[in-house]
């Protein structure tokens, strides 16, 4: 209300379908797969300069990590693209190991993936940008209608994700310094927390930490060990076929004694030891302090120096992230070797941040307390650039169904790491940072990053996400591994003198027997590689559709095994629980049972076997008793 | 009677107007014109607070199969319905008053045919059997985490020695301990399902005599004429806890008679199937003395008769003087297995758990096959994972369906 006691809004004066807040790695997919499916999307960010910003290491993929940015690309995402067109150096992870738990990582000019990032959303026809601090959200009931930002104009749509990374209540930590951010320059929401308080939203702190970053001409290249980007490598999207930029390498160093005395003798002036720090941090992402603390017998530990450009003076020292005073940071910096004389541009530093308890969310990433409202990425208490990417992509494609009225879409475990994620998310909430490992997908064999495509292009299109040119590549992709699978089936390797030369040419055995090149390719003695060679005469596959053939007989035999547990397991995800159902009616069910399924309200009987707490013999109970339902 | 109507059936029933929970309470029951069918007790078992968490009634008459029935027709007039085969458990289950692996041993305490056997369910009752699964598969998840860890963070160096410590850790705290447990499986299942002992031998040397004699009664005719025993004859008895059918057979020999001739195939066919074989000889006659006989116990019959020097496998026993039989139970109970391991409480007594347990096993041994590279580690956990979701169904953890399905179908009568 205005002084003079006359209602007065400032309105934005075009209504959307869906609105982003945030403009982060979540935030990005989130308004490109809504505008992919033909809704109106405006993105609201505190900075557009800071768009898509690598608040950490500037890397993009790894372990179960690259699995996920394949996922994004599938579906049409931003980020392979973005990784791919600012890459500095690629590798593979895994690479003595099986093609499903093998995993692209690269590291990435951060200016560059920006750049890339608003350059794709701006030319977008569906998306408006806007620069804005949303402090309020705006409802009627239990629904969502819209924002409201720093200067009290009001945005209106029908759907809102909310994409807040670090900024929601961040508090910065060095030493015993703290400053209220967002990021390391950049300021902090406050407002949201209060918004989400009042409806009764279950909030949490989380931490999450950065190294210092260090000046490339002030290091002592000479004395390192350097580390070469692999050529040999293919890129994230199925739209790039191969690496074309050169690769610039990265430095190995390591700790020592001495920097390990000076941070065991500064213990105390750490946050984190001090008690300062109530969020909990990410276990498998330790900060420096933790690893001499927990690791005490380790008299080292690796560093990795990585490029944050082509022709960029900052460098990220990769496995030191500290919340140490600048002083022990100087200090502890200079106790390296190759770092003896070297200057932190940036310090290091600990972030808290609120999120929001994940099991207010259904699959679809919709709270379920208030409808249209939407969460992707730290938000749900998830740590990482790819994590907030895929539910972003997931937040949107469900914020534009929401808004104009299409098919919500989640995909289940057996189908994507995404689904994983998201069912672990809403089903078993988090205790600390989740991060995607590929020991949380029970169907690994089948997840790979070389099918990412083909497990989720159909969907894809159905979705409406795919342009002509993604559809053309895809169809052209399927049908292209189809006939080299039928050919590995009934190509035979002979035994006559044409095949002796063909084989010895690739330096490969000549079978005793005639045999396909499917089963000649799982001898012992013979290299996969060469032997699927013998497909590709004429060079009719590229290197991708190749490393997808070579998985497939790489795991024949096995990936049928998975597609019959997969079956099983979609019968118990097929018992749909229905959404009103009331716990309290079902006898034999404990009071601690009825109130962790009511809390959770699981979609399906097996999403009901995975929340914790629900023991098998309340499981039995409740699937015995919806079949009674059922039945009568 | 179980469920929300069974106290008010109860009352209709009988001249009852209400009745104190859990106290034997005497009274008539009626039938639809009030007359009266039988005099007995009637006891109140008020949920949560019965076997399955319902009301439950028990209705104790005398023991006429006339009267129970017209007391059954009666309650099904009044709205009862006859239980499914196990449906008693399964209502248990339901509410919550059991487990799954509870609800087995009860089907198992209902079957049990001995004391021995008896006992053994009720450990498994007590979830002695339980819990050993649940820390093999604690063990398992541990070395499983080991593999997942090289998987998932491969910037950690992979130890030296990694892939055999794994493996000798796999073999000596997983596989051997199911490997001994799966050995204790024949005698589990014996225990319950009673071992077959056939007796053989030659016409006439004491086969029947041995059978009466151990049934305690005269069950088959005996006489000196060989080639009495004309069909396989069945008797149950008991040797230390473990019930034994034993089975007489027509003496073996060749016989111009069409009937004998098929006596002595079926005397054959059930000394294949049987789980021991006792070979009779007669002390008096040298040629029934057939050591070449395919059997775990060879007896000498009539050793009272004479003094003769026989072949040192032979038991010496007197059947008419009841000599040596004692040494015949002993050495048949051995042969039958090892009881020590069934005092131990840990005995793979269902064919269900059998099943499991040998499919574990062989994901186990497929894992470690692969356990030599890099290149198959995905592999090897994979298989170790599903042997841990084989553990995990003897416990119900994991597809209930499959596992209600088993269960339930190793029930055959009410409870």
């Amino acid at each position: 209300m205005g002084d003079d006691g006359v209602w007065f809004h400032v309105k934005h004066p075009d209504i959307v379908d869906v609105i982003v807040v945030g403009a982060g790695h979540a935030g990005c997919e989130a308004a490109w797969s809504a505008a992919n499916r033909g809704a109106n999307v405006r993105l609201i960010t505190q900075n557009l300069d800071t768009i898509a910003k690598m608040s950490c290491n500037p890397a993009i993929g790894g372990i179960g990590k690259g699995h996920l940015v394949h996922e994004v690309d599938a579906l049409a995402g931003l980020m392979g693209i973005a990784a791919d067109r600012s890459a500095l150096q690629y590798r593979v992870l895994n690479r003595r190991k099986g093609p499903a738990v093998q995993a692209t990582r690269a590291q990435c000019d951060r200016r560059i993936y920006h750049m890339v990032m608003r350059q794709l959303l701006d030319t977008h026809a569906n998306i408006s940008l806007h620069q804005g601090t949303i402090s309020e959200l705006l409802f009627e009931g239990e629904r969502i209608t819209g924002v409201k930002d720093e200067f009290g104009v009001e945005h209106k749509a029908l759907s809102v994700v909310l994409t807040t990374g670090t900024f929601l209540s961040g508090l910065i930590h060095v030493g015993e310094k703290t400053i209220p951010a967002g990021r390391s320059g950049d300021a902090p929401v406050s407002g949201l927390t209060d918004e989400l308080y009042q409806r009764e939203f279950n909030l949490g702190r989380l931490k999450t930490g950065t190294p210092p970053r260090l000046d490339k001409k002030t290091i002592n290249w000479g004395v390192l060990e350097m580390q070469a980007g692999e050529t040999d490598v293919i890129p994230f999207s199925c739209m790039h076929e191969k690496v074309t930029q050169d690769q610039i390498p990265c430095a190995i160093t390591r700790t020592s004694e001495q920097g390990h005395d000076i941070i065991r003798a500064n213990m105390s002036r750490s946050p984190m030891y001090s008690g300062k720090i109530s969020g909990t941090g990410p276990r498998y992402c330790p900060s420096i302090e933790d690893k001499v603390v927990r690791f005490s017998d380790k008299t080292s530990h690796q560093i990795f120096l990585e490029p944050e450009g082509r022709d960029h003076h900052e460098v990220y020292p990769n496995g030191i992230s500290t919340s140490l005073p600048v002083d022990v940071q100087w200090k502890f910096i200079r106790s390296i070797h190759g770092l003896e004389n070297a200057v932190i541009i940036r310090p290091g530093y600990a972030i808290e941040y609120d999120y929001v308890d994940p099991q207010e969310l259904k699959p679809t990433l919709e709270t379920k307390k208030i409808q249209g409202l939407f969460h992707a990425g730290q938000i749900n208490g998830t740590t990482g650039y790819e994590e907030a990417a895929a539910q972003g992509l997931l937040a949107g494609i469900n914020a534009a169904a929401h808004a104009i009225g299409l098919d919500s879409w989640v995909p289940d475990r057996s189908e994507a790491y995404l689904g994983v994620m998201v069912d672990d998310l809403v089903t078993k909430g988090i205790t600390e940072p989740y991060r995607m490992f590929t020991s949380r997908a029970e169907f690994r064999l089948q997840l790979r990053e070389d099918n990412a495509d083909l497990r989720l292009g159909d969907m894809a299109m159905q979705l409406g996400l795919y342009d002509s040119e993604r559809k053309r590549t895809f169809e052209l992709r399927r049908s292209k591994l189809d006939r080299g699978l039928k050919l590995a089936r009934e190509t035979v390797v002979g035994t006559g003198k044409l095949w002796a030369e063909r084989l010895s040419a690739l330096n490969l055995p000549a079978p005793a027997q005639a045999m396909n090149i499917s089963s000649y390719a799982h001898r012992s003695d013979v290299d996969p590689i060469n032997a699927m060679a013998l497909l590709n005469m004429d060079g009719e596959f590229n290197t991708r559709d190749m490393k997808s053939l070579l998985a497939l007989v790489h795991y024949d035999g096995y990936l049928d095994k998975q597609l019959c547990e997969i079956e099983r397991f979609r019968k118990m995800e097929a018992e749909c629980i229905p959404a009103s159902f009331d716990y309290a009616q079902v006898k034999g069910l404990s009071i601690e049972c009825k109130q962790r399924l009511a809390s959770i309200q699981p979609a399906t009987l097996g999403q009901a076997s995975r929340i914790s707490g629900i023991t098998p013999a309340s499981l039995t109970t409740l699937m015995l008793y919806l079949r009674k339902a059922d039945a009568s | 009677m179980s469920g929300p109507q069974a106290l008010s059936i109860m009352k209709q029933v009988t001249m009852l107007d209400d009745i104190t929970p859990r106290t034997a309470t005497l009274t008539r029951w009626l039938d639809r014109t009030g007359d009266v069918l039988d005099e007995g007790l009637a006891l109140f078992f008020p949920a949560p607070h019965s076997y399955t968490g319902e009301d439950v009634i028990e209705l104790q008459g005398h023991g006429s199969p006339v009267l129970l029935r017209a007391l059954l027709e009666r309650l099904y007039e009044l709205g009862c319905r006859p239980a499914e085969p196990g449906e008693f458990t399964r209502r248990a289950v339901e509410n919550g008053n059991i487990e799954l692996s509870q609800a087995e041993a009860v089907a198992a305490c209902i079957d049990a045919a001995t004391v021995r056997a008896g006992k053994q369910a009720l450990r498994q009752l007590q979830g002695v059997f339980g819990q050993h699964i649940n820390t093999l598969m604690q063990r398992l998840t541990g070395l499983v985490a080991h593999v997942e860890a090289c998987l998932d963070f491969p910037e950690e160096e992979i130890p030296a020695l990694f892939f055999e410590q794994l493996s000798e850790n796999m073999q000596e705290t997983v596989i051997t301990p199911i490997e001994k447990l799966l050995s204790t499986a024949p005698l589990g299942e014996r225990l319950f399902e009673g071992a077959v002992v056939a007796i053989i031998g030659a016409p006439n040397v004491g086969k029947s005599s041995l059978l009466n004699t151990l049934a305690g009664r005269d069950r088959a005719i005996v006489s000196n004429i060989p080639g009495t025993t004309r069909d396989v004859l069945e008797i149950d008895f008991e040797v230390h806890g473990i019930p034994v059918r034993l089975a007489d057979t027509a003496g073996l020999r060749t016989s111009d008679d069409a009937i004998e001739q098929e006596g002595v195939r079926r005397a054959e066919a059930a000394a294949e199937q049987a789980d021991a074989i006792i070979f009779v000889a007669d002390a008096s006659r040298p040629d029934t003395w057939d050591t070449s006989r395919n059997a775990n116990i060879f007896l000498m019959n009539k050793v009272d008769l004479v003094d003769a020097v026989f072949p040192p496998q032979f038991i010496p026993v007197s059947i008419k003087q009841k000599t040596g039989l004692e040494q015949l139970s002993d050495v048949l109970a051995k042969q039958l297995g090892d009881m020590s391991l069934a005092d131990e409480g840990l005995l793979v007594t269902r064919e269900r758990h059998r099943t499991i347990l040998l499919e574990t096993l062989s994901h186990l041994q497929a894992g470690m096959s692969m356990l030599h590279s890099e290149d198959q580690l995905e592999l090897t956990a994979m298989e170790w994972r599903a042997a841990w979701s084989q553990l995990g169904s003897i416990l119900g953890i994991g597809d209930i369906e499959y596992i209600l399905d088993r269960v339930f179908s190793e029930f055959c009568i009410g409870k």
